[in-house]
């Protein structure tokens, strides 16, 4: 990479800045769309305005909170990108393991991603180039990375929103309150409201808040306003959190047709959920967090993650909890989907779970079930099946029931 | 944010109940069958009466959409038999259900 100080200056923590990711992952999956104007609309359901838009898009004068009827007005040649939540967090997992492949320690903050450089210097034979091409090496071209490397998170974060694209910016630990003085407030984490002070003071670039005496921007802006002005110094000790991945049972069902319907949904979910529950992984644990993912008739993706009060055990619990949720939120898939995913996690250990003596048919269940598992196991595929309504109103006959394997 | 396994997903999908069988079937020139012939039987069976007709189109906006010019008719035996002829791909099936 032309530009990069020989040898290895003092750095000790690498930003890498994936600017715009969803549209970004767009291209990767088109690469003919690269330099036209991309514009990320709303999911489906949402209002139709623009979310965010590439340079190429503002160029041609477009804006986040503009309506798409007014866009294709304005820039005919604009493509418009739906949010495709899961072909992003697998972009994001994969960089996240490559750049785990250099340094262990990778923090993810949304579009930026924190790599702690401690001890790496010797494996890059002192010489920072190569540690810049292994981490390019970890990231498509086409997600247009800019990277920054620094004493600390935020001026590593800086230098990256300051790099050019696909360019790398280093600030030796030396140069920070130098490097940061000409860059304007706004870079700071401060709330809008502390933001608009500051212009109304006049306060516009890291350097004037930095010129400031300590008491006085503490006195006027707070405990955020001291955290500014130590950034504005060079002064963030905040560490590398490093990325763990989290025990996670996953199941899923693929549809020969799409379903439309919230029955239909509901029975989908139901086997979803009792595939995950009949993975080991899970038995005798509890469930915290399920994130619910589809694939679109549209070809777009749906995504939810439901976080519950307290831990759940058991498909039934975690069904119920599910179909309220999504229900109180109208937060469905918004068009028929072809796939359904589940990922349970935040497992917790089991809780006291005690049964009714006065159940009935509890022995014929039980029965039942071990009757179903030794089938099962006999011949490698659900042997026993009930027929549910999928879409009872449907004019097309097939559709409206389907069986589903029994599952004890 | 939830690390995302991504397992592979499992065929394990719903089984639709009441799916089509396929048929052969002799059309006239108005698309109406003459004769039916199921897999079961060893000779086609002649059209006695058509009995009703009507047509489904549906999902016009997917990649398969559904076109279908249904028949309920009479056969030869007395027997009633609900057909379509699917005009997507241009087959003839007997509808269950």
């Amino acid at each position: 990479m032309p530009g990069l100080p020989a040898g290895w200056p003092d750095v000790t923590v690498c930003c890498v800045w994936l600017p715009l990711l969803p549209l970004r992952v767009a291209v990767l999956q088109h690469p003919e769309w690269d330099g036209l104007p991309l514009v990320l609309s709303g999911a489906p359901g949402e209002r139709k305005v623009v979310q965010r838009c590439s340079l190429e898009a503002e160029q041609a004068g477009l804006q986040p909170g503009l309506p798409l009827r007014e866009m294709l007005a304005r820039c005919a040649d604009a493509v418009v990108v739906q949010p495709d939540p899961e072909a992003e967090a697998m972009a994001l997992k994969q960089v996240i393991e490559g750049l785990q492949l250099v340094s262990p320690d990778v923090e993810v903050q949304s579009e930026h991603l924190y790599v702690n450089l401690r001890g790496l210097r010797d494996l890059h034979h002192g010489e920072l180039p190569l540690l810049d091409r292994a981490l390019r090496a970890a990231v498509p071209l086409m997600l247009k990375p800019r990277i920054g490397m620094a004493g600390n998170k935020f001026t590593a974060r800086a230098a990256a929103e300051a790099a050019a694209p696909r360019g790398t910016q280093v600030v030796p630990a030396g140069d920070t309150t130098g490097f940061l003085a000409a860059l304007p407030v706004s870079l700071l984490p401060l709330s809008t409201a502390t933001l608009q002070r500051m212009d109304a003071l006049g306060l516009c670039t890291i350097g004037e808040l930095a010129a400031l005496p300590f008491s006085a921007v503490q006195a006027e802006f707070g405990k955020a306003g001291a955290r500014a002005w130590r950034l504005a110094h060079g002064q963030d000790d905040e560490p590398v959190l490093p990325y763990q991945a989290k025990p996670t049972v996953a199941a899923g069902i693929t549809l020969d047709d799409p379903l439309s319907s919230i029955e239909g949904f509901h029975t989908a979910l139901r086997m979803v959920l009792g595939r995950a529950f009949g993975d080991p992984g899970l038995h005798n644990r509890s469930v915290r967090k399920v994130r619910l993912s589809a694939q679109l008739s549209t070809g777009a993706s749906w995504e939810q993650l439901l976080v519950f009060k307290g831990a759940l055990m058991g498909r039934d619990a975690v069904f119920r909890a599910l179909k309220d949720k999504l229900e109180v939120a109208n937060a469905l898939p918004p068009a028929p989907f072809e796939t359904l995913a589940a990922e349970l996690t935040d497992l917790g250990v089991e809780t006291g779970k005690q049964p009714s003596i006065f159940a009935k048919n509890v022995q014929q269940e039980q029965q039942l079930a071990e009757a179903t598992r030794q089938l099962q196991t006999r011949y490698q595929t659900p042997p026993v099946y009930h027929a549910v309504e999928v879409e009872p109103w449907s004019r097309i006959p097939e559709r409206r029931w389907a069986l589903m394997p029994f599952d004890p | 944010m939830v690390p995302n396994t991504r397992k592979a997903l499992g065929a394990h999908a719903l089984r639709p109940l009441g799916v089509a069988n396929a048929l052969t079937v002799e059309a006239g020139t108005h698309g109406e069958p003459r004769s039916v012939q199921k897999p079961v039987w060893h000779a086609p069976r002649r059209v006695l009466a058509v009995q009703d007709a009507w047509r489904i189109d549906d999902e016009w906006w997917r990649d398969r959409p559904i076109a279908r010019r249904y028949f309920c008719v009479q056969v030869e035996g007395d027997l009633l038999v609900t057909l379509y002829h699917d005009l997507a791909i241009d087959a003839w099936f007997e509808q269950r259900g």
